[in-house]
């Protein structure tokens, strides 16, 4: 079977061009916040300014004007999306909501841009009061801009969310699923390489997480909706697959480059290769374990070591993996197993994948409990074991990304439609406003999946939609995949 | 953006031309020359290492040529096929071996298109090179990667590619087994959720995260400190920690297997990790590996005799002749070394790398490196006299001369024997090493071998020889010296060398010579063979110098009465008055 891949799309320009379009989005957060508290002529304005001007050099390098656009959740620089780091993320969402406010889709610049443009483009946007939508708010503001006599700055209408779903969100759940089955065969190829002691090819492994590292970066809950598929396969190759994406996406919101990524990612998808080696009987044992069985079981990890020192001895790539492998049940407390001589704190990639691993086998129905938990459940308990078990800073990115609503939570909405919860806020003041697929329309009435955004603001002004009850999707035989697929 | 993630089709530009569409010749011509200029740059960077100053030649030619196209155009599309490169429909280049064939490199690794675009810096170039550039096989990092997942990883800003992924049969998921994952289990039952939802109780359904649920906008935002802890974090993570951690985790691992027959697995892999290490120059992580070896060989942790053992075996190996060949590799690459990791790594080698290090001093070029290793061997052989001198019989000059020179650093008397077997070594260079040698080890014994180079036909040699006499403190070599002396062909040797026995002479015999050298500068000129003498009475005249003797002063001050201005002998003689005379000479004592 050939499979047709295309060439990865950029996700952030150039190391020089990605560090300008930070700076931007800092400085611009600095000055508009600046401008609410002193007059024009203040000396607070100097050093945002003065930054600013800096990075729109940084921009204008390759062209002599260029475009900041909001779309969807994100920003961008002209077609290029802007990357942020942990330390930007405060920023990078605040720039992005102004924009949403004031419902403006971009703000172009052209060289030259003076510090008093900028200025006065602060105090104008922070002044402007959008009209509907139907008023063409862009417009507006560019008048308003106009008035104060700036020409190097205008403004570009705000494209409809529901237009770019349209348009690319069948595309990118296709390409997303594609690449999910593709990562769970090439994880149960190399698994049974592994096993029947062949040679064992990692590019492969290598492509397709390389793939789904392109996804993430570009719109991660287009996967992370996947990684609701559970208990596939009775070797938990798709466990390893959804370990893996959960892995990245927490790596991707801490702002790790893409070699880093691809890494973390491999690391993650390998971290029960020593699995192969316990008998599948024990694995799948409908019961609890004996102690003998918890003994094998337990082994794992050292297993680990060794099965990944057999495929390739010591390299960079195998060496984040060896460190997975043997430290993924070994808690942040420095309890769990293996029991090691020395105590350390366990790698930083061993305390990602611990996290998801936790919560990918609790709302599974193996390893842990023979009854899954609900998504949230699950939450809830890891919760509690944050800063005991769990790395507590990276539970809260974790726990930012699957929301308060996790993904695959049964709602049910004001507007008394059902719904399943299919990707968390990326805004942690509206942790509570997930997007949602609906799937009954008010009086109950199954309807096919349409993607609803519960941080949708109505006519009235207020929310469109909001969830007023959860359930376990599970109690209702609800077969999340059905619909994330 | 999404629009080329699920581009279908190739780029228009590669698609078959209209019959009316003519490529101009002078447009192929660059690209295929081009093409060229690229493969003749892959093999150099293959050929040559990193730093030869030829390589810049190759790049400049490659740069020049894809500035020149770019001049002209937008972009260079390529269609990639099995033995042949299309461009705009025409072929660029064909190539039907199966060695050094551009087309292939790309096509095996699933590249259908290529296309370079207008911006394509020289930057790029050099990335791209060393992304098809061929690396060597007896890595193992390079079986994960290849053209595809570097390219990937370089994230070049103006390249496009199109790639074809192949999965061999039977690997990839079949229809049913998709249509398991999709179907799970199908009934599920949306009316009772329905009726739940729309009847119950808020509380009892309504369950997620209840216990942060009230405030959780704070429990879920991170605060200054915790980001900052978070970016340190990440911005440890580099290649070395984690190559760290994977030796921590196998030494975890070593304690585990204690007593199991994967205890040699866990070796082995260590083992495996330190070749890795050693290759890419890694001599830091090494020696740590080494130095854990050594530790837990010495016994203490449990470990049985057998494995303790293997341990040491394995240190044993680290020191051989084919990871000393390695070694010499990586040193010569270029590549950045740290010489204080090196030098720690070579510290924690057994007695049994002395031969193989040593081989290794003529194929190091980096003097620093040769340096470090002689430091290295110098205290392994210590207590390795034996095992060293074994290096003396070596086959290859420079390293009998190196192992020569060692033993000299070491000074351990032990090595006289076996240097002298070395002093009539056919090569000089090694012959000047062995008198250093000699020199440095000092004491009679070394004395009395310095007394066979005297015959030496390299006069260099000789007066070398002749330079280290005096520390070996051996009265006897006197005898030898006024016997070399008064030969009737010495008068014919050069005038520095007189000059050196005379003075050698001198400084060991002291009063006991003082007549023979005064009788010797006082010797008159005749006719014939007058300038010879005349060398004679001034060598002696130097020795005399070191006499510290009254009557030494006195010959030479009426010497210096008699002697012609501006003569060697009025030179040599006020050189050697001045020397006694001065502070601690023999007018003071006079």
């Amino acid at each position: 079977m050939t499979e047709t891949v295309t060439s990865p799309f950029k996700t952030e320009g150039s190391g020089a061009i990605a560090k300008s379009s930070r700076v931007l989005i800092n400085q611009i957060q600095v000055l508009l916040r600046t401008s609410q508290i002193h007059d024009i002529g203040n000396v607070a304005f100097d050093r945002p300014v003065t930054n600013l001007i800096g990075a729109l050099e940084g921009l204008f390098k390759t062209d002599t004007e260029f475009a900041l656009k909001c779309r969807g959740e994100y920003l961008y620089i002209d077609d290029t999306r802007v990357r942020y780091d942990i330390e930007d993320m405060v920023s990078y969402e605040l720039v992005s909501s102004i924009m949403k406010e004031k419902k403006i889709g971009s703000f172009n610049f052209q060289k030259p841009v003076s510090q008093d443009d900028l200025k006065k483009f602060a105090f104008a946007l922070n002044s402007f009061v959008p009209p509907g939508p139907d008023d063409q708010p862009d417009e507006e503001f560019n008048n308003l801009l106009k008035e104060r006599g700036i020409y190097s700055i205008w403004a570009g209408p705000l494209e409809e969310t529901e237009q770019i779903k349209l348009d690319d969100l069948a595309d990118r759940r296709k390409m997303a699923k594609k690449t999910y089955f593709q990562a769970v065969s090439v994880t149960r190829g190399v698994m049974n390489s592994i096993k029947s002691e062949q040679p064992t090819h990692l590019k492969k492994v290598k492509r397709v997480i390389q793939g789904i590292v392109d996804i993430i970066l570009g719109e991660e809950a287009s996967l992370l909706g996947l990684t609701a598929i559970k208990d596939f396969d009775e070797y938990t190759y798709n466990h390893c697959v959804n370990v893996s994406i959960l892995a990245m996406t927490i790596g991707q919101k801490l702002g790790l480059d893409k070699t880093m990524l691809t890494k973390l990612g491999i690391a993650a998808l390998f971290h029960d290769i020593g699995k192969v080696d316990v008998p599948i009987e024990i694995l799948n044992k409908p019961a609890s374990f004996t102690e003998d069985e918890w003994t094998v079981v337990r082994k794992h990890p050292e297993m680990g070591v060794k099965a990944i020192s057999k495929i390739r001895g010591l390299n960079e790539l195998a060496a984040s993996s060896m460190a997975v492998a043997f430290e993924h049940h070994i808690f942040y407390d420095l309890t769990g197993y293996p029991v090691t001589r020395e105590k350390k704190m366990p790698n930083f990639f061993s305390r990602i994948v611990s996290i998801a691993d936790q919560y990918d086998s609790m709302t599974s129905a193996r390893v842990y409990a023979r009854i899954p938990y609900s998504p949230d459940k699950a939450l809830s308990l890891m919760m509690e074991r944050s800063g005991v078990q769990l790395d507590p800073l990276l539970f809260k990115i974790f726990a930012n990304i699957i929301g308060v609503y996790p993904i695959g939570t049964l709602v049910m909405l004001d507007t008394r439609e059902l719904g399943l919860v299919f990707e968390s806020n990326p805004n942690p003041e509206k942790l509570d406003r997930p997007k949602v697929i609906l799937i009954t329309d008010s009086s109950g009435k199954r309807v096919a999946g349409k993607t609803v955004d519960l941080s949708e603001i109505g006519q009235a002004g207020g929310y469109r939609r909001s969830i007023i009850k959860a359930l376990d999707p599970k109690k209702y035989r609800i077969n999340l995949a059905e619909y994330f697929l | 953006m999404m629009d080329e993630l699920f581009q279908k089709s190739p780029d228009q530009s590669l698609k078959q031309p209209d019959e009316a569409d003519t490529v101009p010749e002078s447009e192929l011509k660059a690209v295929r020359e081009l093409l060229q200029s690229l493969l003749k740059t892959k093999r150099a960077f293959e050929m040559y290492p990193a730093n030869n100053p030829i390589l810049a030649k190759f790049q400049d030619d490659i740069c020049r040529r894809f500035d020149d196209f770019f001049k002209e155009a937008d972009k260079l599309p390529l269609l990639i096929r099995q033995q042949e490169i299309l461009y705009k429909g025409q072929s660029v280049y064909k190539n039907a071996e199966k060695d050094e064939n551009l087309a292939l490199l790309f096509y095996k690794d699933g590249l259908r298109e290529l296309t370079f675009l207008e911006g394509f810096s020289h930057e790029e170039i050099l990335d791209f090179i060393e992304v098809i550039r061929a690396k060597p096989d007896t890595l193992s990092e390079n079986w994960d990667d290849d053209i595809v997942t570097l390219l990937w990883e370089k994230d070049f800003a103006h390249l496009r590619y199109y790639v074809v992924e192949e999965f061999s049969d039977g690997e990839a998921l079949s229809e049913e087994e998709v249509q398991k994952l999709l179907s799970g289990e199908s009934s599920d039952d949306l009316s009772e959720a329905y009726k739940d939802a729309d009847e119950g109780e808020t509380k009892e359904i309504f369950s997620p995260l209840e216990s942060i649920s009230m405030g959780f906008k704070g429990v879920f935002s991170l605060g200054e400190e915790e980001v900052k802890t978070l970016k340190d974090e990440i911005e440890g993570l580099t290649d070395e920690k984690f190559l760290d951690e994977a030796i921590y985790c196998l030494f975890e691992s070593l304690f585990i297997e204690k007593g199991s027959s994967d205890f040699e697995l866990v070796v082995g892999s260590l083992e495996s990790a330190l070749s890795y290490l050693v290759h890419t120059g890694g001599f830091r992580a090494a020696s740590n590996i080494l130095k854990r070896f050594r530790d837990l060989s010495g016994g203490g942790d449990g470990f049985s005799q057998r494995e303790t053992e293997r341990l040491k075996t394995a240190i044993t190996r680290a020191g051989s002749d084919s990871r000393a060949k390695i070694i010499a590799e990586v040193l010569n690459s270029g590549r950045e070394i740290n010489i204080d990791d090196f030098r720690d790594y070579l510290g924690h080698l057994d007695r049994a790398s002395i031969i193989p290090l040593s081989n290794l001093m003529g194929e190091v070029q980096d003097i620093k490196y040769r340096k470090t290793l002689i430091d290295a061997l110098v205290s392994l052989g210590k207590d390795n006299i034996d095992v060293l001198a074994a290096g003396l019989k070596s086959g290859q000059w420079y390293i009998v001369r190196n192992v020569a020179a060692i033993l000299g650093r070491i000074g351990d008397k032990k090595a006289l024997e076996y240097l002298k077997q070395a002093v009539k070594h056919p090569e000089p260079k090694v012959r000047r090493e062995v008198v250093r040698a000699l020199g440095m080890v000092g004491g009679p014994k070394a004395g009395e071998i310095l007394l066979e180079v005297l015959d030496d036909t390299d006069p260099q040699i000789r007066m070398a020889a002749l330079r280290y006499l005096p520390q070996a403190q051996n009265y006897s070599v006197l005898d030898v010296l006024v016997e070399v002396i008064t030969r009737q062909d010495f008068e014919e040797r050069a005038l520095s060398e007189k000059r050196v026995f005379l003075e050698v002479l001198a400084e060991i015999g002291q009063e006991k010579v003082m007549p023979f050298m005064i009788k010797l500068l006082k010797r008159k000129n005749f006719l014939f063979g007058s300038a010879k003498n005349e060398e004679m009475r001034v060598s002696a005249a130097y020795g005399l110098g070191n006499i510290r003797h009254k009557d030494s002063l006195r010959a030479l001050e009426s010497a210096s009465s008699h002697a012609k201005k501006g003569s060697a002998l009025y030179e040599a003689v006020s050189y050697s008055v001045h020397k006694l005379a001065g502070p601690d000479g023999a007018g003071q004592e006079a």
